[in-house]
Protein backbone atom coordinates (compact mmCIF):
# COMPACT_ATOMS: atom_id res chain seq x y z
CA UNK A 1 0.00 0.00 0.00
CA UNK A 2 1.27 3.45 -0.93
CA UNK A 3 1.50 5.87 1.96
CA UNK A 4 1.90 9.64 1.96
CA UNK A 5 3.25 11.51 4.95
CA UNK A 6 1.77 14.99 5.19
CA UNK A 7 4.04 17.44 7.00
CA UNK A 8 2.43 20.83 7.66
CA UNK A 9 5.05 23.51 8.33
CA UNK A 10 4.55 27.09 9.43
CA UNK A 11 7.74 28.98 10.28
CA UNK A 12 9.71 25.82 11.01
CA UNK A 13 13.10 26.84 9.59
CA UNK A 14 14.89 25.33 12.59
CA UNK A 15 13.05 22.00 12.68
CA UNK A 16 11.99 21.15 9.15
CA UNK A 17 15.32 19.77 7.91
CA UNK A 18 15.55 17.44 10.89
CA UNK A 19 11.95 16.27 10.48
CA UNK A 20 12.20 15.54 6.76
CA UNK A 21 15.57 13.80 6.99
CA UNK A 22 14.12 11.41 9.58
CA UNK A 23 11.39 10.47 7.12
CA UNK A 24 13.90 10.08 4.29
CA UNK A 25 16.03 7.86 6.55
CA UNK A 26 13.14 5.39 6.79
CA UNK A 27 14.10 4.54 3.21
CA UNK A 28 10.81 2.82 2.52
CA UNK A 29 9.84 2.82 -1.19
CA UNK A 30 6.14 2.64 -0.24
CA UNK A 31 6.29 5.79 1.85
CA UNK A 32 6.37 9.22 0.21
CA UNK A 33 6.21 12.52 2.00
CA UNK A 34 5.02 16.00 1.17
CA UNK A 35 5.77 19.17 3.13
CA UNK A 36 3.05 21.81 3.07
CA UNK A 37 4.60 25.23 3.58
CA UNK A 38 1.75 27.24 5.09
CA UNK A 39 2.84 30.69 3.94
CA UNK A 40 5.83 30.78 6.30
CA UNK A 41 7.44 34.18 6.79
CA UNK A 42 10.87 32.78 7.73
CA UNK A 43 13.33 30.77 5.62
CA UNK A 44 11.27 27.55 5.58
CA UNK A 45 10.57 27.83 1.84
CA UNK A 46 14.23 28.50 1.04
CA UNK A 47 15.27 25.39 3.00
CA UNK A 48 12.69 23.30 1.16
CA UNK A 49 13.96 24.50 -2.23
CA UNK A 50 17.66 24.22 -1.39
CA UNK A 51 17.35 20.65 -0.14
CA UNK A 52 15.18 19.68 -3.08
CA UNK A 53 12.43 18.39 -0.79
CA UNK A 54 9.02 17.39 -2.10
CA UNK A 55 6.79 20.29 -1.06
CA UNK A 56 3.67 22.33 -1.80
CA UNK A 57 3.93 26.06 -1.19
CA UNK A 58 0.66 27.72 -0.13
CA UNK A 59 0.54 31.28 -1.50
CA UNK A 60 -0.85 32.56 1.81
CA UNK A 61 -1.15 31.37 5.41
CA UNK A 62 -4.27 29.20 5.81
CA UNK A 63 -3.75 27.79 9.29
CA UNK A 64 -3.19 24.16 10.23
CA UNK A 65 -6.52 22.91 8.87
CA UNK A 66 -5.99 24.31 5.38
CA UNK A 67 -2.41 23.08 5.25
CA UNK A 68 -3.34 19.54 6.25
CA UNK A 69 -6.34 19.49 3.91
CA UNK A 70 -4.05 20.43 1.02
CA UNK A 71 -2.05 17.32 1.88
CA UNK A 72 -5.17 15.15 1.90
CA UNK A 73 -6.20 16.56 -1.47
CA UNK A 74 -2.75 15.79 -2.85
CA UNK A 75 -3.08 12.24 -1.50
CA UNK A 76 -6.50 11.93 -3.14
CA UNK A 77 -5.32 13.22 -6.53
CA UNK A 78 -2.31 10.89 -6.48
CA UNK A 79 -4.31 7.90 -5.36
CA UNK A 80 -2.49 7.11 -2.14
CA UNK A 81 -3.93 4.33 0.03
CA UNK A 82 -2.84 5.81 3.34
CA UNK A 83 -2.23 9.38 4.49
CA UNK A 84 -0.26 10.13 7.65
CA UNK A 85 -0.16 13.50 9.42
CA UNK A 86 3.23 14.28 10.86
CA UNK A 87 4.10 17.63 12.48
CA UNK A 88 6.95 19.65 11.05
CA UNK A 89 8.22 20.73 14.46
CA UNK A 90 9.99 17.50 15.46
CA UNK A 91 7.45 16.45 18.11
CA UNK A 92 6.61 13.18 16.41
CA UNK A 93 8.89 10.15 16.13
CA UNK A 94 9.17 8.53 12.72
CA UNK A 95 9.73 5.08 14.28
CA UNK A 96 5.99 4.82 14.99
CA UNK A 97 4.94 5.36 11.38
CA UNK A 98 5.11 1.63 10.66
CA UNK A 99 2.85 0.92 13.64
CA UNK A 100 0.27 3.38 12.35
CA UNK A 101 0.35 1.86 8.86
CA UNK A 102 0.03 -1.64 10.32
CA UNK A 103 -3.19 -0.71 12.14
CA UNK A 104 -4.64 0.80 8.95
CA UNK A 105 -3.79 -2.39 7.07
CA UNK A 106 -5.67 -4.31 9.76
CA UNK A 107 -8.81 -2.47 8.68
CA UNK A 108 -9.03 0.55 10.97
CA UNK A 109 -10.11 3.74 9.23
CA UNK A 110 -8.30 6.23 11.45
CA UNK A 111 -5.34 5.47 13.71
CA UNK A 112 -4.18 8.05 16.26
CA UNK A 113 -0.78 8.10 17.92
CA UNK A 114 -1.66 8.76 21.57
CA UNK A 115 0.65 10.13 24.28
CA UNK A 116 -1.67 9.17 27.10
CA UNK A 117 -2.69 5.59 26.32
CA UNK A 118 0.29 4.13 28.18
CA UNK A 119 1.91 5.67 31.21
CA UNK A 120 5.24 5.36 29.46
CA UNK A 121 8.02 7.90 29.30
CA UNK A 122 8.35 10.78 26.93
CA UNK A 123 6.97 14.25 26.61
CA UNK A 124 3.41 14.46 27.94
CA UNK A 125 2.81 18.16 27.39
CA UNK A 126 2.13 20.74 30.10
CA UNK A 127 -0.28 20.22 33.01
CA UNK A 128 -2.73 22.71 31.54
CA UNK A 129 -2.83 20.91 28.21
CA UNK A 130 -3.24 17.52 29.92
CA UNK A 131 -6.16 18.93 31.85
CA UNK A 132 -7.63 20.20 28.59
CA UNK A 133 -7.14 16.77 27.07
CA UNK A 134 -9.10 15.14 29.89
CA UNK A 135 -12.00 17.55 29.35
CA UNK A 136 -12.00 16.81 25.63
CA UNK A 137 -11.88 13.03 26.18
CA UNK A 138 -14.84 13.24 28.53
CA UNK A 139 -16.80 15.35 26.06
CA UNK A 140 -16.03 12.99 23.18
CA UNK A 141 -17.03 10.04 25.34
CA UNK A 142 -20.35 11.75 26.10
CA UNK A 143 -21.00 12.53 22.44
CA UNK A 144 -19.84 9.27 20.86
CA UNK A 145 -19.49 6.72 23.70
CA UNK A 146 -15.94 6.00 22.56
CA UNK A 147 -12.81 6.52 24.57
CA UNK A 148 -10.19 8.68 22.89
CA UNK A 149 -7.29 9.46 25.20
CA UNK A 150 -5.39 11.95 23.03
CA UNK A 151 -7.88 13.70 20.78
CA UNK A 152 -5.60 16.64 19.97
CA UNK A 153 -2.79 14.44 18.67
CA UNK A 154 -1.68 15.58 15.22
CA UNK A 155 0.09 12.27 14.63
CA UNK A 156 -2.42 10.09 12.83
CA UNK A 157 -2.95 7.90 9.82
CA UNK A 158 -6.06 7.24 7.76
CA UNK A 159 -7.23 5.17 4.81
CA UNK A 160 -8.71 6.07 1.42
CA UNK A 161 -12.25 6.54 2.73
CA UNK A 162 -11.13 9.21 5.15
CA UNK A 163 -8.75 10.83 2.66
CA UNK A 164 -11.78 11.42 0.44
CA UNK A 165 -13.85 12.66 3.39
CA UNK A 166 -11.16 15.10 4.60
CA UNK A 167 -10.49 16.40 1.08
CA UNK A 168 -14.16 17.28 0.88
CA UNK A 169 -14.47 18.91 4.29
CA UNK A 170 -11.90 19.68 6.96
CA UNK A 171 -12.34 22.23 9.75
CA UNK A 172 -9.88 25.08 9.73
CA UNK A 173 -8.57 25.80 13.20
CA UNK A 174 -7.60 23.12 15.74
CA UNK A 175 -9.33 20.44 13.66
CA UNK A 176 -8.27 17.18 15.33
CA UNK A 177 -10.95 16.55 18.03
CA UNK A 178 -13.72 17.78 15.74
CA UNK A 179 -12.78 15.38 12.93
CA UNK A 180 -12.60 12.40 15.31
CA UNK A 181 -16.23 12.96 16.34
CA UNK A 182 -17.29 13.28 12.70
CA UNK A 183 -15.56 10.02 11.83
CA UNK A 184 -17.12 8.07 14.69
CA UNK A 185 -20.54 9.48 13.81
CA UNK A 186 -20.00 8.32 10.22
CA UNK A 187 -19.62 4.77 11.57
CA UNK A 188 -15.93 4.56 10.70
CA UNK A 189 -13.48 3.02 13.14
CA UNK A 190 -10.93 4.91 15.21
CA UNK A 191 -8.04 3.18 16.95
CA UNK A 192 -5.39 4.62 19.23
CA UNK A 193 -1.88 3.28 19.60
CA UNK A 194 0.70 4.37 22.17
CA UNK A 195 3.48 6.68 20.96
CA UNK A 196 6.18 8.71 22.65
CA UNK A 197 6.47 12.33 21.62
CA UNK A 198 9.34 14.77 22.02
CA UNK A 199 9.23 18.26 23.38
CA UNK A 200 9.41 20.93 20.70
CA UNK A 201 13.03 21.46 19.85
CA UNK A 202 12.93 25.00 18.53
CA UNK A 203 10.38 27.75 18.21
CA UNK A 204 7.05 28.30 19.90
CA UNK A 205 4.05 26.00 19.79
CA UNK A 206 1.04 27.36 17.97
CA UNK A 207 -1.01 27.28 21.19
CA UNK A 208 -0.04 29.51 24.12
CA UNK A 209 -1.51 29.78 27.61
CA UNK A 210 -3.57 32.90 26.92
CA UNK A 211 -5.23 31.35 23.90
CA UNK A 212 -5.98 28.09 25.74
CA UNK A 213 -9.37 29.06 27.12
CA UNK A 214 -10.49 30.46 23.78
CA UNK A 215 -9.23 27.24 22.20
CA UNK A 216 -11.13 25.02 24.66
CA UNK A 217 -14.39 26.90 24.12
CA UNK A 218 -14.05 26.67 20.36
CA UNK A 219 -13.10 23.00 20.34
CA UNK A 220 -15.83 21.96 22.81
CA UNK A 221 -18.43 23.85 20.79
CA UNK A 222 -17.23 22.31 17.52
CA UNK A 223 -17.38 18.81 19.04
CA UNK A 224 -20.95 19.35 20.24
CA UNK A 225 -22.05 20.83 16.91
CA UNK A 226 -20.38 18.01 14.95
CA UNK A 227 -22.10 15.38 17.04
CA UNK A 228 -25.47 17.08 16.63
CA UNK A 229 -25.29 17.81 12.92
CA UNK A 230 -24.37 14.28 11.91
CA UNK A 231 -27.25 12.89 13.93
CA UNK A 232 -29.74 15.03 12.04
CA UNK A 233 -28.48 13.87 8.66
CA UNK A 234 -29.47 10.29 9.39
CA UNK B 1 -45.07 64.07 12.76
CA UNK B 2 -44.36 67.62 11.44
CA UNK B 3 -44.47 67.90 7.67
CA UNK B 4 -40.94 69.39 7.34
CA UNK B 5 -39.42 66.42 9.21
CA UNK B 6 -41.33 64.00 6.99
CA UNK B 7 -40.15 65.70 3.81
CA UNK B 8 -36.58 65.72 5.08
CA UNK B 9 -36.66 62.00 5.99
CA UNK B 10 -38.30 61.12 2.70
CA UNK B 11 -35.53 62.90 0.78
CA UNK B 12 -32.87 61.05 2.80
CA UNK B 13 -34.43 57.62 2.24
CA UNK B 14 -35.06 58.21 -1.47
CA UNK B 15 -31.46 59.35 -1.99
CA UNK B 16 -30.37 56.20 -0.15
CA UNK B 17 -32.44 54.01 -2.50
CA UNK B 18 -31.01 55.85 -5.50
CA UNK B 19 -27.52 55.26 -4.12
CA UNK B 20 -28.26 51.52 -3.77
CA UNK B 21 -29.56 51.31 -7.34
CA UNK B 22 -26.59 53.27 -8.64
CA UNK B 23 -24.13 50.97 -6.87
CA UNK B 24 -25.87 47.89 -8.27
CA UNK B 25 -25.74 49.38 -11.75
CA UNK B 26 -22.01 50.04 -11.39
CA UNK B 27 -21.69 46.36 -10.37
CA UNK B 28 -20.14 47.22 -7.03
CA UNK B 29 -22.97 45.54 -5.13
CA UNK B 30 -24.63 42.24 -5.96
CA UNK B 31 -28.41 42.46 -6.26
CA UNK B 32 -28.74 39.49 -3.91
CA UNK B 33 -27.09 41.42 -1.08
CA UNK B 34 -28.83 44.70 -1.90
CA UNK B 35 -32.30 43.23 -1.35
CA UNK B 36 -32.04 43.54 2.44
CA UNK B 37 -31.09 47.20 2.15
CA UNK B 38 -33.90 47.90 -0.32
CA UNK B 39 -36.41 46.12 1.91
CA UNK B 40 -35.39 48.17 4.95
CA UNK B 41 -35.58 51.40 2.91
CA UNK B 42 -39.12 50.52 1.78
CA UNK B 43 -40.09 49.94 5.39
CA UNK B 44 -38.75 53.40 6.23
CA UNK B 45 -40.79 54.98 3.44
CA UNK B 46 -43.97 53.30 4.67
CA UNK B 47 -43.29 54.57 8.18
CA UNK B 48 -42.76 58.12 6.95
CA UNK B 49 -45.84 58.20 4.71
CA UNK B 50 -48.15 56.45 7.17
CA UNK B 51 -46.99 57.19 10.73
CA UNK B 52 -50.33 55.82 11.97
CA UNK B 53 -48.97 52.43 11.05
CA UNK B 54 -46.16 52.86 13.60
CA UNK B 55 -48.58 53.98 16.30
CA UNK B 56 -50.74 50.93 15.67
CA UNK B 57 -47.66 48.71 15.91
CA UNK B 58 -46.77 50.39 19.23
CA UNK B 59 -50.16 49.57 20.67
CA UNK B 60 -49.92 45.97 19.48
CA UNK B 61 -46.50 45.47 21.08
CA UNK B 62 -47.25 47.45 24.22
CA UNK B 63 -44.60 50.12 23.57
CA UNK B 64 -45.50 53.56 24.90
CA UNK B 65 -43.19 55.83 22.91
CA UNK B 66 -43.11 55.62 19.11
CA UNK B 67 -39.42 56.63 19.14
CA UNK B 68 -38.61 53.49 21.14
CA UNK B 69 -40.27 51.35 18.48
CA UNK B 70 -38.28 53.12 15.76
CA UNK B 71 -35.02 52.47 17.63
CA UNK B 72 -36.00 48.85 18.20
CA UNK B 73 -36.76 48.29 14.52
CA UNK B 74 -33.55 50.03 13.47
CA UNK B 75 -31.56 47.88 15.88
CA UNK B 76 -33.18 44.67 14.65
CA UNK B 77 -32.54 45.54 11.00
CA UNK B 78 -28.87 46.19 11.75
CA UNK B 79 -28.66 42.94 13.73
CA UNK B 80 -29.96 40.94 10.77
CA UNK B 81 -27.71 42.80 8.36
CA UNK B 82 -24.52 42.14 10.35
CA UNK B 83 -25.51 38.50 10.81
CA UNK B 84 -25.98 38.12 7.08
CA UNK B 85 -22.59 39.80 6.61
CA UNK B 86 -20.84 37.29 8.90
CA UNK B 87 -22.42 34.46 6.91
CA UNK B 88 -21.13 36.01 3.69
CA UNK B 89 -17.64 36.47 5.16
CA UNK B 90 -17.57 32.84 6.33
CA UNK B 91 -18.66 31.58 2.93
CA UNK B 92 -15.98 33.65 1.28
CA UNK B 93 -13.31 32.44 3.69
CA UNK B 94 -14.21 28.86 2.83
CA UNK B 95 -13.97 29.59 -0.87
CA UNK B 96 -10.63 31.38 -0.50
CA UNK B 97 -9.19 28.42 1.43
CA UNK B 98 -10.35 26.07 -1.31
CA UNK B 99 -8.81 28.27 -4.00
CA UNK B 100 -5.49 28.59 -2.17
CA UNK B 101 -5.29 24.82 -1.68
CA UNK B 102 -6.03 24.04 -5.30
CA UNK B 103 -3.70 26.70 -6.71
CA UNK B 104 -0.87 25.47 -4.49
CA UNK B 105 -1.32 21.91 -5.77
CA UNK B 106 -1.50 23.13 -9.38
CA UNK B 107 1.62 25.25 -8.82
CA UNK B 108 3.48 22.15 -7.67
CA UNK B 109 2.33 20.01 -10.61
CA UNK B 110 3.20 22.79 -13.04
CA UNK B 111 6.70 23.04 -11.61
CA UNK B 112 7.11 19.27 -11.98
CA UNK B 113 6.09 19.42 -15.64
CA UNK B 114 8.50 22.31 -16.27
CA UNK B 115 11.37 20.46 -14.58
CA UNK B 116 10.62 17.38 -16.67
CA UNK B 117 10.72 19.42 -19.87
CA UNK B 118 14.04 20.93 -18.86
CA UNK B 119 15.65 17.56 -18.22
CA UNK B 120 14.43 16.14 -21.56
Amino acid sequence: MKSLIIIPAYNEEKNIKNTVSKIVELNNPNIDYIVINDGSTDKTLQILINNNYNFIDLPTNLGIGGAVQTGYKYALYHNYDIAIQFDGDGQHNSEYIDNLIEEIERGNDLVIGSRFINKSNGFKSTKLRRFGSIILSTLIKLCTKEKITDSTSGFRACNKKIIALFSEDYPNDYPEPDTIVKIIKNKLTVKEIPVVMNERKEGKSSINVIKSIYYMIKVCLSIIISSLSTKEEK
Amino acid sequence: MPINLRVFLLIVVISFILLILHTIKKKRLLLKYALLWIASSLFMIISILFPQFLILLCKLLGIELVSNLVFLIGFLILLVLTFVLTIIVSEQKKKIILLVEETAIIKKELKEIKDQKKSN
